[in-house]
């Protein structure tokens, strides 16, 4: 009865959610929700779509548990508990603690090692706290399909404020995209925390040690969601016109056979069990190995992003100067090469320049030159802006600024870009303005010129990058 | 015996009159004259730099009024409205004159991006134009010196869309056999306010090694003046090309005029046509093959297409590179690297060899002048380059690159009926790598390319 239950609801559930993706793609492939004015009434609509494909998921793994239904409370209670830990502790992590976002598309390796061993890693610690602490000791946690009843709905609930968080704030995707990022997000989250909460729960009827069990759901977690994630990148970044819905179907694909497997495994444990109705005394205590392996996982997590956020090292032993950049600063553009390859004077010389593409829009550059002993002493700003090759005069200030151990000047400056495309692009030809730090660094015998410039509604945007970048310069002998 | 001279005159003029009149097309409505919109200013005690006659500071305005000025000529070419113009009419640079007796400044500014159109009233060549409509920019090619406009409002301002305006349909300016008569439509300021039609003859195109801008433009002797810019140059009723430039009066000898084959509006029309959808007159491709054009469009065509990112479904500006697709992206990279440098060598000694000092170039391209010297003096630079920077120099095709703009839109010239690959490059997407096949016509529409956010 129960397997044709599966393939029943099962076979509905997703085709509500491909009927929605289908609706949402007629209606919305064009259309997003700036079209609604008021942020809030957005948000609610936001939240409407989430919730309803959210619902629909939580519908058909209550379904599956006709034979001792848990209670509602507690299938709502778990829904809210993976929310929180989305909420309280995912969302918090990711982006204030490890900034993933900021690091994880710099280059495939640290792709794969972020999407593994932070992402995936901390999704499915949340989620095993979720479960192992706060419904395996239950007394409803009473048959093996439980687990997988919790761990899913759990993950349906992270799943549901991680698509939020993300979509709300991108106001500009469509209908579609929205529909698709919520579908696909509550398929892999529920098909994770169901393999899970299996594997958890099977410890309570197979009477296997708990801990040993714990590790195995963790890591069996974590790479079945770091290989998804991997994947995935893979489909979006063969550029395949319609990458979405290929994504949508091998992913629907994916969760359902983890959701099978776990389903088969787990019927062949009621079957066995189905007598016994686990009594297993549950250990509250906290286990030292589980706590290691919590540790080692952040541990590996923040070592991860911190040579992510890091950037890479600039170092130039002729010099005696080293920095870390941003990876966002390294990527090649066409355009932005040629205004670096050649020195600005002859004693000059440039170290290093890059330009970001995406928000906070900036460029840097470094410039060495060889010291003149008579520009280093004088308080004259004109003889400095001389010196450095700044020919703006106007709106102009000059400050005193300390980088690395040296002390320098910070020259600051604004000024009109005109350059536009003129033969394609005529119709927005608005000037931009320009905002320009550059900060001079006098040694004995090299002077050293960083330059930080971006539009005036990206400048103050970039500058704690800028900051960054300043603070990790080192120098070796002054 | 006075009655001798007068008849000579007639015969004379009746003659050349009927030799412009085979060609004189029935409909002169398409011919419109082109206008502008100015703001005329006049400040009083301006702060002008005496040693670069800079303006520092404008001054107190005293008096402020706009203007209509005549910008020069142009062609209805569509049904639609475009009209086939110079971009040297389009485009008018802030014009201003001081007058350092009165310590006056008068400026002039466009007062916006449209321009007007005048149009002969009742289809009488001996009428002055009125103004009837106002035209925005479509495409504008610096290059060959070609604009689109389109005609978008009324006199009034109020915005039409008539689809049947009478236009003049395109010819091939490459099938003229030597002394074919053109006939020139056009408001050279000369001619006052009304049409001025003048004959002339094909001389053949201008050809020279020395010009180091395009050349293979039509030589013509038809009298033109300033003003004619941007006009028509016909042949057997049909558009040849657009009267761009005369030889200056202090040259020795006659004067000819320049007129730039209709095939050099060829990337505007593409414009036109692949970004906004206008329906533009077709250009056969056999046009282009002949050994009389010398641009580019002989081998190479028009690559277009839109990024546009799937997410919000709206339109990214990127950076687009079409490459042959036997070389890696590395490789296209260094490629790259190694062209820009040689371009500012190459420009240094070009502009050493037209005459211009060390000190100019070097103020010009911001190094000192020792660096300038060694990139006069260095034997040949081409000892340190890779073999593909030399092929590449040498004019084969290894890549091209573009910036699409707010709409999306990028357009590059490919060599025809070559396989590529398509890259598109934008910082929080994720990168696309395309093969493509090159077709042979005019222009290619690669159409929407999608990219997907990181």
């Amino acid at each position: 009865m129960r397997e044709k239950n599966i393939l029943k609801t099962g076979i509905f559930n997703l085709l509500f959610q491909l009927g929605f993706l289908v609706i949402m793609f007629a209606m919305g492939s064009k259309a997003s929700l700036m079209i609604i004015s008021g942020e809030s009434s957005r948000f609610i609509i936001l939240a409407a779509v989430i919730l309803l494909l959210s619902l629909v998921w939580a519908l058909f793994f209550y379904w599956q548990d006709r034979l001792e239904p848990e209670p509602v409370s507690y299938i709502i209670v778990s829904f809210i508990a993976g929310m929180a830990a989305a909420a309280l502790a995912a969302l918090p992590l990711f982006n204030t603690v490890f900034q993933v976002h900021k690091w994880i598309y710099s280059s495939s390796v640290l792709f794969v090692l972020g999407s593994f061993f932070v992402t995936a890693s901390i999704v499915n610690l949340l989620l095993y706290i979720v479960i192992r602490w706060g419904f395996f000791p239950l007394k409803e946690f009473d048959e093996p399909v439980d687990g997988m009843v919790y761990g899913a709905i759990a993950g349906g609930g992270f799943a549901c404020v991680q698509s939020l968080h993300y979509l709300s704030s991108h106001p500009s995707f469509t209908l579609f995209v929205i529909t698709y990022i919520a579908a696909t997000n509550i398929l892999i989250y529920s098909a994770v925390g169901s393999i899970m909460g299996y594997i958890i729960g099977r410890a309570k009827f197979q009477e296997k040690s708990v801990p040993r069990s714990s590790m195995i759901a963790i890591l069996t977690g974590t790479a079945v969601l770091g290989i998804y994630l991997l994947f995935n990148e893979f489909i979006f970044v063969s550029g395949f016109d319609h990458a979405f819905w290929l994504s949508f179907i091998l992913t629907s694909i994916y969760s359902l056979l983890i959701l099978l497997f776990c389903y088969l495994k787990m019927r062949k444990l009621t079957q066995k069990h189905h007598h016994k109705h686990a009594d297993v005394p549950v250990n509250r205590t906290f286990n030292f190995t589980m706590g290691l392996l919590i540790l080692i996982l952040l541990a590996a997590a923040a070592v991860i992003s911190h040579n992510g956020l890091q950037g890479k090292k600039f170092v130039n032993p002729t010099y005696g100067i080293s920095f870390h950049y941003p990876h966002s600063l390294s990527s090649f553009s066409f355009n932005g090469m040629s205004q670096s390859l050649f020195p600005l004077t002859d004693e000059a010389e440039i170290l290093f320049s890059g330009e970001t593409g995406s928000p906070p829009y900036f460029s840097f550059s470094a410039i060495v030159r060889l010291t003149n002993t008579k520009n280093t002493t004088t308080d004259n700003h004109r003889e400095l802006l001389q010196y450095v090759g700044v020919t703006e005069r106007e709106s102009l200030t000059v400050s005193d600024v300390e980088i690395g151990r040296g002390k320098g000047k910070r020259i600051a400056y604004s000024y009109i870009d005109k350059s536009l495309d003129a033969e394609t692009d005529i119709e927005y030809g608005f000037p931009t303005l320009i905002h320009v730090y550059t900060d001079v660094v006098f040694f004995d015998k090299y002077t050293f010129i960083f330059t930080y410039k971006a539009a005036s509604q990206h400048f103050n945007g970039g500058l704690p990058l800028y900051g960054q970048i300043l603070e990790s310069v080192r120098w070796e002998r002054l | 015996m006075n009655w001798k001279k007068p008849a000579v005159m007639v015969v004379f003029l009746s003659l050349s009159c009927f030799l412009a009149a085979e060609d004189i097309p029935s409909d002169v409505t398409p011919f419109v004259k082109l206008g502008r919109l100015v703001k005329v200013s006049f400040y009083k005690n301006p702060v002008i730099d005496k040693r670069s006659k800079e303006i520092k500071h404008n001054g107190q305005l005293i008096k402020e009024n706009l203007v209509q000025v005549p910008a020069g000529s142009g062609t209805i070419i569509s049904p639609g409205g475009l009209i086939l113009t110079n971009y040297h009419v389009y485009q008018m640079k802030n014009y201003f004159k001081y007058d350092s007796k009165k310590n006056m400044l008068l400026r002039e500014t466009p007062a916006g991006k449209t321009m007007l159109v005048y149009r002969l009233a009742g289809n009488d060549p001996l009428k002055v134009p009125a103004l009837h409509y106002s035209a925005a920019p479509v495409s504008l090619d610096k290059k060959h010196d070609t604009a689109i406009l389109k005609i978008i409002s009324d006199e009034k301002g109020k915005l039409i869309s008539k689809n049947d305006f009478s236009y003049v349909s395109i010819g091939n300016p490459f099938a003229m056999r030597i002394n074919e008569d053109i006939t020139i439509i056009g408001y050279p300021s000369k001619g006052g306010d009304t049409v001025t039609i003048t004959g002339g003859k094909f001389l053949g195109y201008y050809r020279s090694k020395r010009f180091y801008g395009l050349d293979g433009f039509i030589k013509t002797d038809g009298a033109m003046a300033p003003g004619n810019s941007g006009g028509a140059a016909m042949n057997k009723g049909t558009l040849i090309g657009v009267p761009t430039s005369v030889t200056l009066p202090t040259a020795a000898g006659s004067d000819l005029g320049y007129i730039h084959p209709v095939t050099w509006a060829a990337k505007t029309l593409t414009i036109a046509n692949r970004k906004y959808g206008y329906k533009t007159p077709e250009i056969p491709v056999q046009w282009f093959y002949t050994d009389y054009n010398t641009d580019e469009t002989k081998t190479f065509l028009y690559v277009t297409g839109n990024i546009i990112s799937s997410h919000s479904n709206r339109p990214v500006s990127a950076e687009v590179a079409i490459t042959r697709p036997d070389r890696t992206f590395t490789q296209i990279k260094n490629l790259h690297r190694q062209i820009q440098s040689v371009i500012k060598i190459y420009a240094a000694r070009d502009l050493h060899k037209r005459g211009m000092s060390v000190e100019k170039i070097a103020k010009q391209f911001k190094m000192p002048r020792g660096k300038i010297e060694k990139f006069l003096t260095a034997k040949r630079t081409g000892e340190n380059l890779s073999p593909d920077t030399t092929r590449y120099m040498k004019g084969e095709f290894f890549y091209k690159n573009a910036n699409s703009d707010r709409k999306g839109f990028f357009i590059l010239s490919i060599p025809r009926g070559r396989n590529v690959k398509v890259y598109v490059i934008k910082k929080g997407f994720r990168p696309v790598i395309r093969d493509a096949a090159i077709g042979s016509g005019v222009s290619h529409s690669l159409g929407a390319i999608k990219i997907f956010k990181q």
